[in-house]
């Protein structure tokens, strides 16, 4: 399949503070590629850097073979997307807004109302943007974007800050707009089970790297079961579990959580909790989740498998 | 290009403390009048005024000569400093960058913008207060505390000169405020460095010993009123002026040339 997106050994500095550190992969045309991490990861940068609006410190980025720096203006016309939350002039209408887009950017203007129709924001098209909420915000920011046709979206965090209704619309949206208008999706996102659901590849970053790049199902692949203890005292059982080589960690909840991977035998581990005075409440197995291993990679117990 | 101008001057127009700007200089154009009147005939530094020139051609010259330096700048680093950072700080610099948008077409269209409402406030200010100066002493011919008679015409020279010389000071200012506003993220910023720069820059030539520093690097036509006064009109101080004005902007433009600065 035809390569949309190539990005080699991208850098960006600021300070001495590495933002990326020397990001590659590739992205086949047509393809949606999610990109997961924590906050500060580098998420935003790479898609800054994609969208032009920020000067990469090393390294090359290449839609369809010709390179996006040093002069990324000739190529934008290809490209369509918002990086944080999208931005608009808050004392013009969605349709002025479009419209100045579209005379600035060189974009037929009749396709205004054509996207708004898109993202179904006909009936508010004449509404001031200030008084748009951040989910129409996020719809008007998708239809700037498509109103060029590009090749490749890129979106950061679309479905942030949305209600589960307007998430499902959000989903419903990105699935249209991929089948309808062919093009190659870049989107970051904090729901990994989103991720999951719409993107056929899975970008895991952390500290400015990429852990693992490739299908989400290859990420998901081997997946183990999760021992969880209601323990207590929960710092106690947590030192004795890793004195016992079991990698065990501390959930938000208070709880304690370890991969089982058969290696060791769940009733001795229990019994040994017991006799060293810990008291176990309860404890369960369930099927790891997507969710875990990625954290798990982001925490460095997995190794590269790229 | 003219459709960024045509979009440049439409957003604008949509913003209150625009219009605010323009009605708040024609509001002062008209104070001039009223406090000349107050002040003439009374012992004041300014000499013209204190020898009770009841002209109305005077005002529009005092009116710039006092706003030049303080009231002007501070608008115009406001709208033109604000041009490009304020669109950087709410976000619109990256929606409309990342749609395909040159940059160097909307910050020449944001120039051209903030050189027009340079030149505008400046001929706003001039033409409130004379028309505040009409009003109230009616336009006519003078004698000068120098004795020389100035006639109607040569006041109107005068006028002209007066207020373009102001205006291309302003457009210096536009152009620093610009290029200020190119580098800074948020529009608060901008202006707090370009007007304080204005500021420090006006303590530092009102020190005597920065006297002929000043005088080379930082002409002020109206720092000394009596200049403006001149019958006939003496073009060297001008041209010397207009010359260290232009040689500033173009100081200033490349700045923005080298650097870049519209991508981080």
């Amino acid at each position: 399949m035809a390569v949309a997106v190539e990005v080699r050994n991208l850098r960006k500095t600021y300070g001495s503070k590495w933002a990326l550190d020397g990001v590659s992969f590739t992205v086949p045309r047509g393809a949606m590629l999610g990109l997961v991490g924590p906050n500060g990861a580098g998420k935003s940068t790479l898609l800054r850097t994609l969208l032009g609006l920020v000067r990469p410190t090393e390294g090359m980025v290449l839609y369809n073979g010709d390179s996006l720096w040093p002069d990324p203006w000739p190529l934008m016309p290809q490209v369509g997307g918002f990086v944080d939350s999208p931005r608009f002039f808050p004392y013009l209408s969605a349709k002025e807004n479009l419209t100045l887009l579209a005379d600035l950017s060189g974009t037929p203007v009749n396709r205004v109302m054509e996207v708004l129709q898109y993202v179904h924001l006909t009936d508010e098209a004449d509404r001031r943007v200030g008084g748009y909420s951040h989910g129409m915000r996020q719809r008007l920011g998708i239809a700037a974007a498509l109103m060029k046709r590009p090749g490749l979206l890129i979106l950061d965090e679309p479905q942030d800050g949305l209600d589960p209704a307007r998430l499902e619309e959000m989903r419903r949206l990105l699935r249209e707009v991929r089948r309808e208008f062919g093009c190659t999706i870049i989107m970051s996102s904090h729901a990994i089970a989103d991720v999951e659901r719409l993107c056929d590849r899975i970008a895991v970053f952390s500290q400015g790297r990429i852990r693992y790049v490739g299908p989400a199902s290859q990420l998901g692949a081997g997946l183990v079961e999760d021992v969880i203890w209601d323990i207590t005292p929960v710092d106690r059982a947590l030192d004795l579990l890793q004195a016992l080589g079991i990698r065990a960690r501390l959930l938000d909840d208070g709880r304690i959580v370890a991969p089982w991977d058969r290696g060791w035998d769940l009733a001795e581990v229990n019994q040994a909790l017991v006799m060293k005075g810990v008291r176990i409440a309860t404890v369960m197995r369930q099927a790891e989740s997507l969710e875990s291993r990625l954290l798990a990679y982001l925490e460095g117990e997995h190794v590269d498998i790229r | 290009m003219w459709t960024y101008v045509k979009w440049e001057i439409r957003r604008l127009r949509r913003q209150p403390r625009f219009w605010a700007s323009l009605l708040g200089v024609a509001v002062i154009g008209g104070l001039f009048a009223y406090g000349y009147r107050e002040m003439h005939g009374k012992t004041l530094a300014v000499s013209s005024v204190g020898a009770g020139i009841g002209n109305g051609f005077l005002v529009p010259v005092l009116a710039l000569s006092l706003s030049s330096s303080i009231l002007l700048p501070f608008l115009v680093a406001l709208f033109a400093g604000e041009s490009l950072s304020g669109e950087r700080q709410s976000g619109t610099w990256a929606t409309l960058l990342a749609q395909g948008v040159n940059p160097w077409s909307l910050f020449w269209a944001k120039s051209l913008v903030a050189w027009a409402y340079a030149i505008g406030v400046t001929l706003l200010l001039t033409a409130s207060s004379l028309f505040g100066g009409w009003v109230i002493f009616g336009l006519h011919a003078s004698a000068l505390p120098s004795g020389v008679m100035a006639s109607a015409p040569a006041f109107w020279r005068l006028l002209v000169i007066s207020a373009a010389y102001a205006a291309s000071g302003q457009m210096v200012v536009a152009t620093f405020s610009l290029v200020v506003g190119a580098f800074c993220k948020t529009s608060l910023s901008a202006l707090m460095i370009s007007m304080g720069t204005l500021i420090v820059l006006a303590m530092l030539g009102d020190l005597p010993v920065w006297g002929a520093v000043r005088r080379l690097f930082f002409p002020s036509y109206f720092s000394r009123i009596t200049d403006a006064l001149t019958f006939p009109t003496n073009w060297t101080p001008l041209n010397h002026g207009l010359l260290v004005y232009a040689i500033y902007c173009l100081g200033f433009l490349a700045l923005i040339l080298w650097f870049q600065p519209f991508r981080d």
